[in-house]
């Protein structure tokens, strides 16, 4: 009984010891570039919303979150979205790993579409890594003028999640635990949200608007063409008909 | 141009193994283009078509693929994407292709009965499908279209072949896979109108008595039997697949195209204006006029040249030309509804070569034109809808145009000129 209570106390002792000394250790030592590659609604590339992230550049402890897994968590205001079936193409093929956190329809205005959360994972193998996501923007209604609306891509919330737990020993006030997927599926992990610098301005996206003022001339356009363009063809039949009316009537 | 007349002169079987090759080249192409370019050379709804099924291969309805808006039998035909290979679709397109271009030259061939040159007429009528880049690039990109098209002109091989001795048998033909493409895509449904009225005989003019003209309108047994061959093929389907999926069925492969409120930019005419209202005004005077339009067309173009055998390709390919430069939606892919008819009736526009080049530049000149400005706002998000919009008027003036041009020369019975002994021109 005595041997029990000496081995409990020792334990404490220990795990209390861990937990004052390593807490400074975890110094998170982030860095990330975020960058929209190319233009356009579609921006010309699988790979346009993309994150440069670096781990303990300057520090001793480089490569300590290897074997580790990182997650992004990325808002995307209402005009941007992500195609969850382009998304699952890239999970299948296994180039990626992301999923919106909610439904997305592809089809929508800005207006009528909500914003969302795209999670997106991987594993870390090096202090450096690479990461990705296929974005597109939305039409967004008229507006009087014309000209461009903005749509603004704030950085990710970014987590780490280590399989052998070498995080715990870290300060939970510095990086708190949330509970997310693991992996994409049904099962749940403990992350780490993790703190970082960006080394870029925040995203600006600018998409053309079509200019309201225009309805009118637009619609008396529009139907005058349809109107001559319609009495071209009918003209053009009652032409033919009169003149090769042999050749067509029975 | 000795070889090409060489190349020209080749047997058909030859020229159905060469266009297959193209087109197998072509598919191979997309495959390495898809892995290293930015923009892929496989249309979208390829892709649609593919998760479909790999939905009905999970015992799921295709629709739970977001965006699949086709009958189920397409995600059935696409079930060995999944299974034997991602290509096979497209080769299956492919083989349609090549199927419709067999159909155009024994339809036209028979069309033209026993004449001498029928059998090169009908080779020219089918080369021009087989070896047309839009079909070429429609089918290997992996656009379904191919399948209604190759139906509807299956429909009229039926209609007006006498394949099997019995014609009611041919008119039930018709009649199933008139009702089967319809089935597939909404737009043959225009076509039905004038393929019942080439089957009456109507000799109206202005000395016949009311009554008479009245009883020469009513259905003879022909018209009843491909109405009804028709009618119950389109319900038989369609209820089989209601029967499985359901109104999701209904609502994704019909009323969606009906109710359809597509607000990004588009060759149509009517595009700049739909996004400008957002298609949500409750009387709107221009989206009607475009429709009554549309409707009158169809419904002349019926009349005129419907009455008739001879002439109902004409009218089917015209009506085509109408629904698609009408339409409030219109992509390349649409082109398809009309370019697989013209082979049936190229060989009768009496037109000078020069003039065909001309109207042929005007086509695709004013498309280039849409397309780039296109391709501004698309890729670089430049502000040019009003830009778009004003090429959208001229790409619509040359669809209305180059129609107009096609009725004025049009001469059923023409044939490309060649007379009996292969040369010259017949004098009408």
């Amino acid at each position: 009984m005595l041997t029990n209570i000496f081995s409990f106390r020792i334990c404490i002792v220990v795990f209390v010891a861990i937990k004052v000394f390593s807490a400074s250790k975890c110094d998170y030592d982030v860095k990330i570039a975020q960058i929209l590659i190319n233009d356009g609604y579609h921006r010309h590339h699988y790979r346009n919303l993309t994150y440069h992230i670096i781990f303990n550049e300057d520090s001793e402890s480089k490569g300590i979150y290897n074997g580790c897994r990182i997650g992004l968590d990325q808002y995307l205001p209402a005009g941007v979205f992500v195609n969850p079936n382009e998304l699952n193409e890239f999970n299948r093929l296994e180039r990626l790993n992301a999923f919106p956190r909610g439904r997305v329809n592809i089809e929508l205005p800005t207006e009528e579409a909500e914003p969302i959360n795209v999670f997106i994972i991987s594993e870390l193998t090096d202090d450096e890594i690479q990461m990705w996501l296929p974005v597109h923007a939305r039409y967004h209604e008229s507006v009087s003028g014309g000209g461009m609306v903005q749509y603004d891509i704030g950085p990710p919330k970014m987590y780490l999640y280590c399989a052998d737990r070498r995080l715990d020993v870290c300060d939970r006030s510095v990086s708190p635990s949330v509970t997310l997927t693991c992996n994409g599926g049904v099962k749940m992990c403990s992350w780490r949200d993790i703190p970082y610098t960006v080394l870029t301005d925040p995203l600006v996206w600018r998409v053309p608007v079509g200019n309201s003022n225009h309805f009118y001339i637009i619609g008396i356009g529009t139907a005058f063409a349809i109107m001559v363009g319609t009495t071209m063809v009918i003209r053009a039949m009652h032409d033919h008909i009169l003149k090769h009316r042999r050749l067509i009537i029975r | 141009m000795d070889r090409v007349s060489k190349f020209i002169d080749l047997s058909f079987g030859n020229h159905i193994c060469i266009g297959l090759t193209v087109r197998l080249v072509f598919i191979l192409y997309g495959n390495i283009h898809d892995r290293f370019s930015v923009v892929p050379y496989t249309d979208v709804d390829y892709k649609v078509f593919t998760d479909a099924a790999r939905h009905l291969v999970e015992g799921n309805s295709p629709y739970l693929r977001h965006t699949y808006r086709y009958s189920p039998l397409i995600a059935y035909l696409m079930i060995p994407n999944i299974i034997v290979g991602r290509e096979f679709g497209k080769i299956l397109f492919s083989v349609f292709d090549i199927f419709l271009a067999a159909a155009v030259k024994s339809l036209v061939e028979r069309q033209l009965g026993v004449a001498k040159y029928a059998s090169v007429t009908a080779k020219y009528c089918a080369l021009s499908w087989l070896y047309n880049p839009l079909s070429i690039g429609i089918s290997t990109r992996g656009n379904a279209d191919s399948f209604p098209c190759f139906l509807i002109v299956l429909s009229i091989y039926f209609l007006q072949s006498n394949v099997f001795k019995n014609s009611i048998t041919n008119i039930v033909l018709s009649g199933f896979f008139l009702g089967s493409a319809i089935h597939l895509r909404l737009y043959p449904l225009a076509f039905t109108f004038p393929m019942y009225l080439s089957l009456g005989k109507y000799k109206i003019n202005r000395n016949t008595p009311i009554k008479e003209g009245l009883v020469s309108l009513l259905p003879n047994k022909n018209q009843m039997i491909l109405a009804f061959s028709c009618v119950t093929s389109l319900l038989f389907i369609t209820y089989a697949m209601y029967l499985r999926y359901g109104y999701e069925f209904l609502f994704e492969t019909y009323i969606y195209h009906l109710l359809r409120k597509d607000t990004r930019h588009n060759f149509s005419i009517l595009f700049y204006y739909t996004y400008l209202t957002k298609d949500q005004m409750s009387f709107d005077i221009v989206k009607i006029l475009a429709q009554v339009s549309k409707c009158v067309l169809l419904f002349l173009l019926s009349l005129n040249y419907g009455c008739d055998p001879k002439t109902l390709p004409f009218a089917m390919f015209a009506q085509a030309v109408v629904l698609v430069a009408y339409n409030s939606v219109m992509t390349s892919q649409y082109f398809i509804w009309f370019l697989s008819l013209l082979p049936l009736v190229l060989k009768d526009f009496k037109m000078e070569p020069g003039k065909i080049v001309y109207l042929v530049f005007l086509w695709i000149a004013t498309q280039c034109a849409w397309l780039f400005f296109a391709y501004q706002l698309e890729f670089k998000c430049r502000q040019v809808f009003m830009l778009i919009w004003c090429q959208s008027v001229m790409f619509y003036g040359s669809n209305v145009f180059i129609l107009t041009q096609l009725i004025k020369y049009y001469r059923p019975g023409y044939a490309f000129g060649i007379n009996e002994s292969g040369k010259g021109i017949k004098e009408k």
